[in-house]
């Protein structure tokens, strides 16, 4: 209830007692003027003395990966709350752990609630707000708890069987012949020298910084490199969060990514987003942690397209391993820069997530037959599985 | 004055429309199209009644203080009702509520067996139809609210126990409201309840409309927390002392009617005379009907003849004590009353006996019932007819005698002969009575103080005495204080204004009219005295009378003679007499000869010049007699007050005309459309286009682009267009275009001012970076 209207009956009838002189209409005049003082101090006392805790997962998640929260209110003065409510300001999509609830003179409450990540990037658990009320309704109080818990959630992982059976010819078994000899090798670590150790393996720095001689450790694992291309350009995805193109089209670069990693590939991945990321070449589980974290984060919204990246990129690229394509256009200027800037015997692998099936203008992806003979291309619907994509059966073009 | 039935109908028409006004601004729908019929026809009879009201009062020639109230109520809740505003609306149904309920309590004594107030009362006098009348309005209360509840409208639920409440205080047959107190407070109680209730109702009722997931349990403690919180409130409120007991309505509705035994319209003036008691009243009259002759042993030969005390104080009037009555005579033990009263009751020092005689004349002689004496009663006649003597009694024995009545009156003893008394009388002077201090013997404690029933009564009659007394440091010198000070601020009249219904008549004598004649001088200085916690009491006799119209040196008393004057007991000297009333009036003939020099066994003391005295910035400067003092500004301001609410009331509706004038050109529209921008603090001028001026109107209102609002400036503003820039027969855009053009707007213009006021503090949206500064 408003506080106007009252304050409006308590001056009418305070006018009407004071002219009347009649005992019972200050009685009512003196219970209106209570009415709203014991308000203000109810609601002023309880929201001093409500306390409000919440306990949020902390740490990475992957999208679609649960969690759970604890709430507890306590009410610690001996005022009784007819009516307070919980709400949560996370805008977390289809997450509504706010409870309405009655609290008692010192009473706790305390729930769980449970909720999903449904979608990648950086999220926030908080802040909340507590609405509550003296029990009349005239002086609504609002405690906001503004702990905020960041969290961090990666685009999922597909473990796709097809690219997996393509790249194994050219993974850890392979010969490194593939590796550009101008690129150092990966530093994993360093150890204590030894004797047969030659002078390049001792790490100097190291070395001065101890007071005796320090060799480097090198990645073993490492094999040949993969370029992978995502076109951020804003348009050219389709549909409604979470399910759109551009989100399989991640989710298919960061199984990609993941994939080359476990298979001790350097990955550098470049996307033509508003910034033109680009994310030099690397290897091991540091690498793969900064690729998924950049994947968490990306957006669609780039102005430079697809063809113009990789026509930027891959002429540096040529000669230095394969290269993945992950894109939703259906514009052929970039099959035709794949097909000119790709080596002798290298075959690009273009992913094209069709975002017609996501509610996107059905134009049909037409590749000429003879840059099927150089471009592999991986065709991906709305609701497809996304670890069969490119097996046989599956809907693969070129 | 209104009719009874057009002032019920008001009251019930209008909460009617105040639940109305909920309903319209609800959703009412399936069971709610019963209570909407009967709020249709509640507001219907709400017409009626006004109509009904503002012809009587135009017709009847009364004056406009009703008829104003009526109106400038029924404008305001007619108002706030169009607006849609029902929380408003129903909060202003208060005042013509109020201004109703006023005009229905004089309506009451003179319904008289005709209208419904007769029907509803069964044909009974006053009481019984007030009670039914009541009995009504709790009704119709109980029904607003149950309506209120069900629908859970907090605001009408508080209101109708606030129509309730008015109700019940109007309707209190004379102004008693002792028997409707509590259940008023129970009233108010509930009705604070039904504000929670409704609350929490209305709260859950969002919480399910949001499917906000509800924690279960628990809610059960919530309910007696409301209702332990509403008593408790009440309880509170009905602790605390009122500000104010005095019905200043009066000077803007012209009823009210005398209380005590002259209840009822003064239709014609009762007559001075002797009684038994004090009860303020209307006007009297004053014949000189001749009673007696006296003669005493006093320097002077003139005294005040007593009749009966007067110590029990009942809601500002006086009545003899339940002192004990003992039957005396015709053995004549008891006749040597000093004898007795020296051997029981305090030892009094500095006393004279004065015996005074009698002889009473044949000319009505019948409304005498007490002997009459010269001071304190210490002796008894001789006489065969057996004599009722009223008498305090402390330690088994007697201490002081307040009456002395013989069977039949005094004409039974007195017959033609003459009657001899004896009475004391205090010869102390000021300062040894300066000296006696507060040691007062326990028989007299109970006259020092007021009922514990009237607390709220006794706060304001404390304030005022000790506003009289500023200064006093004892208790002769706090009687002298409020002696003089009623004697010079107070006017003396014997036609003194109608004391309104539920007020005690000294009350408005002290606060308002300072008209009254000897009853309200002794009695408000009674009154006075013992809420400071000095013994104190009344006295009905008679006054001097006159000298040299009967042979003998007698002095003659007729009826009109009667008076009241003020004792107050000081320890070691007993009962010492006080004289408040002015000098020269007592006795309603202007004549200043027995009381220039004051009587004896009256203390008195000389009025000081103004300014003069220590505390004399505190006091007014005295008036002309008849003519009110400082209230006239309390009707002055009141009348500002009323004045200045209409010219609101006017202002507000002559600005709503403005504001839903019709544009007639560009200009026209370039204007509202400022207008809503400077409500809303946002950008304007004359550089700003109408289209800029239309956006920012729809980003402060929050106009959602294909809403009906934003729709109807869009093409206002693209009429304006047409008129400002295109050429030909084309650019000529008639009245009738504009009319059509402007007519929605004009429906949703003062939304679009509130929605705008209400974004004021709400920050304006960026503006847009200028082309070309960009790198």
């Amino acid at each position: 209830m408003s506080r106007t209207p009252v304050l409006a009956v308590l001056v009418v009838t305070g006018f009407f007692a004071y002219i009347t002189g009649v005992r019972l209409a200050f009685v009512v005049v003196y219970a209106t003027a209570l009415l709203l003082l014991l308000a203000a101090a109810w609601s002023w006392w309880a929201a001093r003395h409500l306390i409000l805790t919440r306990t949020s997962p902390v740490g990475p998640f992957v999208a679609g990966a649960s969690f759970s929260e604890t709430f507890r209110v306590e009410n610690r003065s001996l005022l009784p709350l007819a009516a307070v409510e919980v709400r949560d300001r996370s805008r977390l999509p289809g997450y509504h752990p706010g409870r309405a609830m009655t609290l008692g003179p010192r009473g706790v409450r305390e729930w769980e609630t449970a909720g999903r990540f449904a979608l990648r990037g950086r999220h926030q658990l908080g802040p909340t707000e507590v609405h509550l009320s003296d029990p009349f309704g005239l002086f609504p109080k609002l405690v906001r708890v503004e702990t905020l818990t960041p969290v961090l959630v990666y685009p999922p992982v597909h473990p796709i069987r097809a690219l997996w059976a393509r790249t194994a010819r050219t993974g850890r078994d392979a010969p490194r012949g593939a590796h550009p000899h101008d690129r150092p090798p990966s530093v994993a670590g360093t150890r204590e020298h030894d004797p047969g150790d030659g002078l390049n393996r001792i790490h100097w720095l190291e070395s001065a910084r101890r007071g005796r001689l320090i060799s480097r450790l090198f990645d073993a694992d490492q094999g040949t490199d993969l370029l992978v291309a995502l076109d951020c350009e804003a348009g050219v995805h389709a549909g409604a969060l979470p399910d759109t193109s551009f989100e399989v089209a991640v989710s298919l670069v960061a199984s990609v990514v993941h994939l080359a990693i476990r298979q001790g590939r350097q990955v550098e991945l470049v996307a033509n987003d508003r910034a033109g990321s680009r994310v030099a070449a690397g290897a091991g589980p540091a690498h793969d942690q900064r690729l998924r974290e950049w994947l968490a984060l990306v957006a669609d919204d780039g102005h430079t397209s697809l063809a113009t990246l990789l026509t930027r990129h891959l002429p540096s690229w040529r000669g230095r391993g394969p290269v993945v394509v992950v894109t939703g256009a259906p514009d052929l200027r970039w099959v035709e820069a794949v097909a000119a800037h790709s080596a002798s015997g290298d075959r690009p692998l273009a992913i094209y997530v069709d975002p017609a099936t996501f509610g996107g203008p059905r134009e049909p992806l037409r590749v000429p037959a003879r840059w099927r003979l150089v471009v592999d291309l991986w065709l991906v619907h709305r609701g497809d599985d996304l670890a069969t994509v490119g097996e046989a059966g599956a809907r693969a073009v070129g | 004055m209104l009719s009874a039935d057009a002032a019920l109908a008001g009251l019930i028409g209008l909460c009617g429309l105040g639940a109305l006004a909920a309903l319209r601004a609800g959703r009412p729908s399936g069971a709610d199209r019963i209570a909407a019929a009967v709020t249709l026809a509640l507001a219907l009879a709400l017409a009626l009644a006004v109509a009904a009201s503002l012809a009587g009062t135009v017709l009847r020639g009364h004056g406009p203080g009703a008829g104003l109230a009526a109106a400038i109520g029924v404008l305001a809740v007619a108002a706030t009702a169009a607006w849609r505003r029902r929380a408003a609306a129903a909060a202003l149904a208060l005042v013509p509520m109020t201004a109703a309920a006023l005009l229905l309590a004089p309506a009451l004594p003179g319904a008289s067996g005709a209208g419904l107030g007769a029907l509803l009362g069964g044909g009974h006098p006053v009481p019984a139809q007030a009670y039914g009348l009541e009995l009504l309005c709790l009704a119709v209360g109980g029904w607003v609210g149950w309506w209120a509840v069900r629908d859970r409208r907090g605001l009408v639920a508080a209101g109708a126990a606030a129509v309730v409440v008015v109700a019940d205080l109007v309707n209190v047959p004379g102004g008693r409201v002792a028997a409707a107190f509590w259940p008023v407070c129970g009233a108010v109680a509930a009705g604070l309840t039904l504000v929670g209730w409704s609350h929490a109702e209305r709260v859950r009722s969002g919480w399910r409309a949001q499917q906000v997931t509800m924690l279960t349990g628990g809610r059960r403690r919530a309910g007696p927390a409301v209702t332990l919180g509403a008593i408790a409130l009440t309880g509170a409120a009905v602790a605390l002392p009122p500000l104010n007991l005095v019905n200043f309505s009066g000077r803007f509705f012209q009823y009210g009617a005398p209380s005590g035994s002259q209840r009822g319209p003064a239709r014609s003036a009762d007559v001075v005379g002797y009684s038994e008691s004090v009860v303020p009243g209307g006007p009297l009259r004053s014949i000189q009907t001749p009673l007696l002759t006296y003669t005493t042993t006093a320097p002077g030969r003139a005294v005040y003849l007593r009749g009966v005390v007067l110590d029990r104080f009942v809601q500002g009037d006086w009545y003899p004590g339940g002192s004990s009555r003992h039957t005396a005579g015709p053995a004549p033990h008891l006749r040597r009353l000093a004898g007795r009263l020296a051997r029981r009751g305090p030892r009094l020092r500095d006393r004279r006996t004065i015996r005074l005689t009698v002889r009473l004349l044949g000319t009505g002689p019948g409304q005498l019932v007490d002997l009459l004496y010269p001071g304190v009663p210490a002796d008894l006649p001789a006489s065969a007819t057996p004599l009722v003597v009223r008498a305090q009694r402390a330690r088994g024995g007697l201490v002081e005698v307040t009456a002395v009545q013989p069977e039949g009156g005094l004409a039974r003893v007195a017959g033609t002969r003459p009657v001899t008394t004896l009475g004391t009388i205090s010869t102390a002077p000021a300062a040894q009575l300066r000296r006696a201090g507060t040691r007062y013997p326990t028989f007299v404690g109970r006259d020092a103080r007021l009922p514990a029933s009237d607390g709220s009564q006794a706060a304001i009659l404390r304030r005022i005495a000790r506003g009289m007394t500023r200064g006093a440091r004892d208790p002769y010198d706090q009687a002298l204080d409020i002696q003089n000070a009623l004697r010079t601020e107070e006017s003396y009249t014997l036609s003194p204004p109608l004391t309104p219904v539920g007020t005690w008549p000294i009350l408005y004598f002290l606060q308002v009219s300072h008209l009254g004649y000897c009853q309200y001088f002794a009695s408000s200085m009674g009154a006075l005295l013992r809420a400071l916690g000095v013994p104190t009491r009344l006295v009905n006799g008679f006054g001097p009378g006159e000298e040299g119209l009967t042979p003998g040196g007698a002095r003659l008393i007729t009826a009109a003679d009667a008076h009241t004057w003020v004792e107050v007991y000081f320890p070691g000297y007993g009962w010492i007499g006080f004289e408040p009333t002015p000098d020269g009036f007592y006795r309603g003939r202007g004549e200043l000869a027995a009381v220039t020099a004051p009587p004896v066994q009256v203390h008195t003391h000389p009025i000081a010049p103004v300014g003069t005295r220590p505390n004399s910035h505190l006091r007014p400067p005295p008036r002309v007699p008849g003519r009110p003092g400082p209230s006239r500004w309390a009707a002055r301001a009141a009348a500002a007050a009323w004045a200045v609410l209409a010219l609101l009331v006017l202002l507000g509706v002559g600005v709503d005309q403005a504001l839903r004038r019709r544009v007639r050109g560009p200009r026209a529209v370039r204007r509202r459309l400022t207008l809503v921008c400077w409500v809303a603090r946002r950008e304007r001028g004359r550089a700003r286009t109408l289209h800029q001026l239309l956006a920012t109107c729809a980003d402060a209102c929050d106009l959602a682009e294909g809403t009906r609002a934003h729709r109807a400036l869009v093409d206002l503003v693209g009429l304006c267009d047409r008129a400002a820039f295109a050429a030909g027969v084309t650019a000529q855009v008639g009245t009738a275009e504009w009319q059509a053009a402007w007519s929605p707007v004009g429906a949703a213009y003062r939304g679009l001012l509130w929605r705008a006021w209400r974004s004021r503090h709400r920050p304006a949206p960026p503006r847009p970076a200028p082309a070309g500064t960009g790198g």
